[in-house]
């Protein structure tokens, strides 16, 4: 499925799968490699969010997500990098309920949620100081590399994500 | 102007493996609509 642009990513029912992110250089969304259920993930291509100038990025867009399908499962989606140097990954903290991104599929009609922060940006400490004191970056900061969300479903089927040509302004 | 930009949304479908019937998970068509229509709602109002 590599090269596959339908707009769709596959991924595990239950379980984790890589979405691997890349930065588009005009603009655009693609999806590179649609299957997130083998060994090398996916990859979905995206522009980049603006870095943090005294506290303040821009994104060009907006994200907003819903769950569909049957009235049943979540999923975590949390924001993983590698440090340089680093031999494994660094990811956000599931305890960091204000930068992770839970969906659930209620019973009724579903409804979008901005999540925007969620996605784009990740609060993590990468420093060897002994404090933990986590930073937000966007995704795409030159401190990391190899920025993929780790989609940890637990039986939820089909999750929506929508970018809209909307900037968004975060704060750090 | 704004409405126009509404349109060229980019929609990213992410869902389960091959492994299931599409009838499985896929939404109906009312269910979309719907909902498409409603978060469009919300978006003009911001």
């Amino acid at each position: 499925m590599t090269g596959n642009n339908g707009g769709r990513i596959f991924v595990k029912l239950d379980g984790k799968s890589n979405i691997y992110l890349t930065p588009s250089l005009d603009g655009s969304f693609t999806v590179l490699d649609a299957n997130g259920t083998d060994a090398n993930g996916a990859n979905f291509q995206l522009p980049a969010p603006g870095l943090f100038i005294d506290g303040v990025s821009t994104v060009s867009y907006t994200v907003y997500a819903r769950a569909l399908g049957k009235p049943m499962g979540s999923v975590v989606i949390r924001n993983c990098a590698t440090v340089p140097g680093d031999l494994e990954p660094t990811c956000e903290e599931l305890t960091d309920t204000e930068n992770i991104l839970e969906m659930t599929r209620p019973k009724g009609q579903s409804t979008f949620i901005n999540v925007t922060k969620k996605l784009l940006y990740m609060n993590v400490d990468i420093t060897d100081d002994g404090i933990d004191n986590p930073k937000l970056y966007p995704i795409f900061d030159p401190a990391m590399e190899g920025y993929f969300w780790e989609y940890d479903s637990s039986g939820m089927k089909l999750l929506q994500l929508r970018f809209y040509p909307i900037p968004t302004t975060i704060y750090q | 102007m704004k409405n126009l930009k509404l349109f060229s949304v980019f929609i990213l479908t992410i869902l389960i493996g091959a492994s299931c019937s599409k009838e499985d998970f896929a939404p109906s068509a009312d269910e979309n609509q719907s909902a498409a229509l409603n978060a469009e709602k919300t978006l003009r109002a911001i």
